[in-house]
């Protein structure tokens, strides 16, 4: 008997086949299959592209048997930034990706590659001084130098001595 | 094509040049929306957060928010003067931020909590320690001010913590009552300078409470303990009362509530008040009294009843803020009985169980129970057995007729039957058969007259208060089991019926409460009471956790004021035998299947090996056997009479697939320590256990070593180690064995493993922690050798040992930071090394 599959359509046009048990690690579209019932056409996903997509789906395979996370538990153990060797083989790419990879996890609502790229992002952040982190990540620094020493006064009690 | 800036394990190759996310106009992290980086920024520590504070102006909201989120200060210790003032100087500079910028900061204050750090107490010798307690804890009044003035201005508080046992000033109470998004909140109560007995007051309202109808009948004279007379209890009635809205009482609406270490019995009324203002809303519910209470009712009780058969540690320690009634010039029994019978009451009144549980029993005690207690002989008990076995044989089957399409006519059929046949022992049962006697009666006179009764009424729980009178160690379970629950399957039965034609009206209701929880708008008290009136009388209270420690536990009282159906968590520790509890809840969940997930006992007993073998889904097992030799919390019922191979063959089987944590965790004696069979099966199927803590042999220490690859979610593992000879450096050898081991396997997390002695408790004990175990993982990805990389830190001692000093030195030749010294307080996230848990306590 042949594994059920959905097409999936990316916002490039390019059609995808996937196995069913692999596409419902996104809780969209177990859900909407749940309201809407089996489908042969292709489900546009308007906001990820083609390679995007395809990453999305390869971590989705490799973890379609990993059993379903409890909320209680991801709370206690929040702090950690351990990340899984294969998550961190996947995560091995350029910054843009990262974050694409990111906003479709949150669009398409699969928790465990959003946890992944997250603690990536944080692994990134940890140990570096502002300036820093603006380099690495290109940002604009937007406060005058009397502001950023009078936010850095009020979180004075925050930093390690 | 421009070189991009790529992520390599967790570390960015840097281009300054090119960004191509910027330039291409696509997402850069600043790009992101505020939800992911708040997801993100909740990864990074406060030190990192202040820092990405100052990043830009939107790091800079996201920031402020988890920075000042929850603010806590946690380390009140009278016996670590440096700590405590540095974490004090701390929480003082935040509450200083927050009111030199209170339209920047104080509103994004969702949770504050008050902690203490309690010094180690791993020996067993500390803690037997009578004087090592958190007495002394005094943070003053100038830090009550402080937060008295910051509660004013955070109007979005969640969660008030006070996790230390010191006086909270009702000022701060009013505080908290001006917050409207309040909803969870955690009291301890101090000490009091000299444990006193139950103030007749309080005695007073609970009696009116439950209606005691008897209660000046010959068996309790508590005027005769109270000397005052009715005039002067009036006007101090008047004085008192009025009173007992100034802390607690002024709260309303939580959704989880914890008041822990009752000591002052006048606190009640206010705890009772804010429980009863919250009923709709609680979810979560823990209770204790404080040891020094609960110990002073039942080792007077003993003491006076069986002395040859107190331990010798218990009986030699007398701590003097327990009076010595046995020296008043009352008869002690009555004090203690009196005092006993307050304990029993006070989680029905806090419940608010009296009319519902007056109704239940009256149903159950007067209609049935003496019909059953008095001819057990007789037609209706061969019925009752008629029934149950109907009963059971439903339940089989499912088993014995799988696959068959008929199988649901059978059951409806079944169901039927049994409903005629309860219905026909409904009827029987109304016609009271002249001479009948409860079992009160058919007992001897002198133990009719010392029962005390403020459940008078109660002819099931006289029953129960007469036995423990006269074996407070060994109750007669199925006798009271039989007493009160005969029939309880029948109201049981009921209930569920009536949950159903309910529904629709439930559903309403609930829908009710999110809009005026949505809008804030508090409907009118009477509504509100009708609706709250409507909700006990059908349901009981609608809680999804709840843990009750040291105070009495009556099986009525849950079945009344509970809805059993809609618990999930339930934690019951030191509150006697619960053999009654598991057996109801057993019951229920044949009518009814059951929520419960997770379970907290320190009373293991073939009737609840029977519930949660019937459970459909367990993930968490903490059970527990405490240490007669204990001081501070020795077990008040007998001593658990299961094997390990019951609990592997009642839960292990049916749950191991499941469970997350489990805890076996024996003090008293080495029953549960691993055989073989159970080691292959935890290791085998345990899969997704994440903490494990068991006991083990000496040879099932080596069989668990060998199989520990097959416990891939594993985080922490504690094993005690039950053996007769004793030597650390023994000990020592075998836990850094277990870590090296633990540190050739691939396919495992295991970050702490801890090891001790099992000798009324743990001795000697330390936990391991496997350090930069994400490099290993990493290191193991890239196909490179990552033993060197790793290195376990003592996280529970006073020293290197020969082992660690080692590898450290292994560590630093590879560029490693040495391994620091870590205190076990460090080690968050790891439920059954929270120091509660730990101490078998709340």
């Amino acid at each position: 008997m042949s594994v059920p599959t959905l097409t999936f359509q990316s916002n490039d046009g390019v059609e995808i086949t996937v196995a069913r048990d692999v596409a419902e690690r996104s809780v969209l579209i177990k859900n909407m299959l749940g309201d809407l019932g089996d489908t042969d056409e292709a489900i546009p996903i308007p906001n990820v592209n083609e390679a995007v997509l395809r990453k999305v789906i390869e971590w989705c395979e490799h973890h379609k048997g990993d059993p379903p996370n409890t909320g209680d538990d991801d709370d206690s153990r929040r702090k950690t930034t351990d990340i899984d060797e294969w998550d961190q083989k996947f995560m091995q790419v350029d910054q843009e990706m990262l974050f694409e990879i990111i906003l479709a996890a949150n669009y398409l609502d699969i928790k465990g590659l959003l946890d992944v790229g997250c603690k990536t992002v944080a692994n990134m952040i940890k140990g570096k001084s502002p300036e820093e982190i603006r380099k690495t990540f290109n940002i604009q620094n937007d406060f005058t130098p009397e502001e950023e020493d009078q936010i850095r006064r009020e979180n004075e009690w925050a930093e390690d001595r | 094509m421009p070189p991009r800036s790529t992520v390599a394990g967790g570390e960015a190759v840097d281009n300054e040049h090119t960004h191509p996310a910027r330039n291409a106009g696509l997402a850069g992290l600043a790009d992101l929306p505020c939800e992911i980086l708040n997801s993100i920024f909740a990864y990074i520590g406060k030190d990192g957060l202040a820092k990405l504070a100052r990043v830009c102006g939107k790091f800079n909201v996201v920031a402020s928010a988890l920075l000042y989120r929850r603010l806590f200060c946690h380390s009140i210790c009278i016996e670590d003067v440096v700590l405590t003032h540095k974490s004090m100087d701390t929480f003082n500079a935040i509450l200083e931020t927050i009111h030199a910028y209170p339209e920047k900061y104080a509103n994004l204050v969702q949770t504050l909590q008050i902690n203490s750090v309690p010094p180690n107490e791993t020996e067993p010798t500390q803690a037997l320690s009578p004087n090592r307690d958190d007495s002394l804890i005094n943070p003053g009044r100038f830090f009550e001010s402080l937060l008295r003035i910051t509660l004013s201005r955070t109007l979005n508080l969640t969660r008030f913590d006070w996790n230390i046992r010191a006086e909270l000033h009702p000022s701060v109470f009013r505080a908290l009552s001006r917050i409207d998004a309040l909803q969870h909140l955690c009291v301890r109560y101090p000490k009091i300078p000299q444990l006193e007995l139950t103030d007749k007051l309080i005695v007073e309202e609970l009696r009116s409470f439950v209606k005691d109808d008897l209660s000046n009948r010959e068996g309790l004279q508590s005027d005769y303990l109270y000397p005052e007379s009715n005039k002067t209890m009036a006007a101090y009635r008047e004085i008192i009362m009025p009173e007992a809205t100034k802390t607690l009482a002024r709260l309303s609406d939580l959704k989880s509530l914890a008041v822990l270490d009752i000591e002052d019995m006048r606190a009640i009324v206010e705890v009772a008040k804010c429980i009863g203002q919250s009923y709709s809303t609680l979810k979560t519910l823990k209770l204790s009294f404080s040891e020094e209470r609960s110990m002073m009712t039942r080792r007077q009780s003993f003491s006076y009843f069986m002395p040859a058969q107190i331990g010798p540690n218990v009986a030699q320690m007398q701590p003097q803020t327990i009076p010595d009634l046995l020296d008043q010039a009352t008869p002690t029994w009555e004090v203690v009985f009196l005092e006993q019978s307050v304990h029993e009451t006070v989680l029905a009144y806090f419940l608010g169980a009296g009319p519902r549980l007056e109704r239940h029993e009256t149903k159950l005690g007067q209609k049935k129970i003496p019909q059953m207690m008095n001819d057990p002989s007789s037609q209706s008990v061969h019925d009752r057995d008629f029934v149950k076995a109907m009963g059971l044989l439903a339940g089989a089957m499912p088993k014995l007729s799988a696959g068959d399409s008929e199988l649901w006519k059978s059951l409806h059929i079944l169901k039927h039957v049994e409903k005629a046949a309860k219905l026909y022992l409904q009827l029987n049962s109304q016609s009271p058969q002249p001479g009948m006697q409860s079992s009160l009666t058919r007992r001897s006179p002198s133990s009719r007259t010392v029962t005390p009764g403020l459940f008078a009424s109660s002819r099931s729980l006289h029953s129960l208060t007469d036995v423990a009178v006269d074996h407070p160690g060994a109750v007669d379970h199925d006798s009271i089991w039989k007493a009160c629950f005969g029939d309880l399957q029948i109201s049981v039965f009921e209930r569920s019926v009536e949950h159903e034609i309910d529904s629709s009206i439930k559903e309403k209701w609930a829908l009710r409460n999110v809009r005026s929880h949505g809008t804030r708008t508090r409907s009118t008290s009477a509504e509100r009471k009708s609706h709250e009136d409507y909700v006990r009388a059908k349901h009981g209270m609608t809680l999804q956790n709840l843990s009750i420690h040291l105070i009495p536990v009556n099986p009525c009282v849950l079945e009344a004021a509970v809805d059993l159906v809609s618990l999930k968590h339930l934690s019951l520790l030191n509150v006697g035998s619960q053999t009654s509890t598991w057996k109801l809840l057993q019951d229920c969940n044949e009518v009814q299947p059951l929520q419960l997930e997770s379970i907290h006992t320190d009373h293991v007993t073939e009737t609840f090996l029977g519930l949660v073998s019937t459970l459909n889904r367990v993930t968490e097992l903490f059970l527990f056997e405490r240490s007669s030799q204990a001081f501070h919390a020795p077990g008040f019922h007998e001593t658990s009479l299961v094997g390990i191979s019951e609990i592997r063959h009642d839960i292990l089987q049916h749950h191991i697939k499941h469970l997350r944590r489990l805890v076996i965790r024996n003090d008293e004696q080495k029953k549960w320590a691993m055989d073989p069979a159970t080691v292959c099966l935890v290791c085998t199927r345990g899969v997704n256990l994440i903490e494990l803590s068991v006991g083990v042999n000496t040879s099932s220490l080596h069989m668990m070593n060998q199989q520990l690859p097959g416990l891939t979610s594993l985080v922490a593992l504690q094993m005690d180690w039950h053996t007769r000879r004793t030597c650390t450096r023994t000990l020592r050898a075998a836990h850094t064995g277990i870590v090296d081991n633990v540190l050739g396997i691939q396919k495992t997390r295991i970050e702490y493993v801890a090891m001790c002695y099992s000798k009324s408790g743990p001795t000697e004990h330390r936990v391991m922690r496997i350090k930069n175990r994400a490099a290993q993982l990493k290191s193991w990805a890239a196909g490179a050798g990552a033993e060197l990389n790793v290195a376990p830190a003592v996280v529970h001692g006073n020293s290197l040992s020969a082992y660690q000093a080692h590898r450290a030195a292994a560590v630093a030749g590879t560029g490693v930071a040495e391994c620091p010294f870590i205190d076990m307080q460090d080690i968050e996230g790891i439920k059954m090394w929270e120091r509660p848990n730990w101490k078998m306590k709340l």
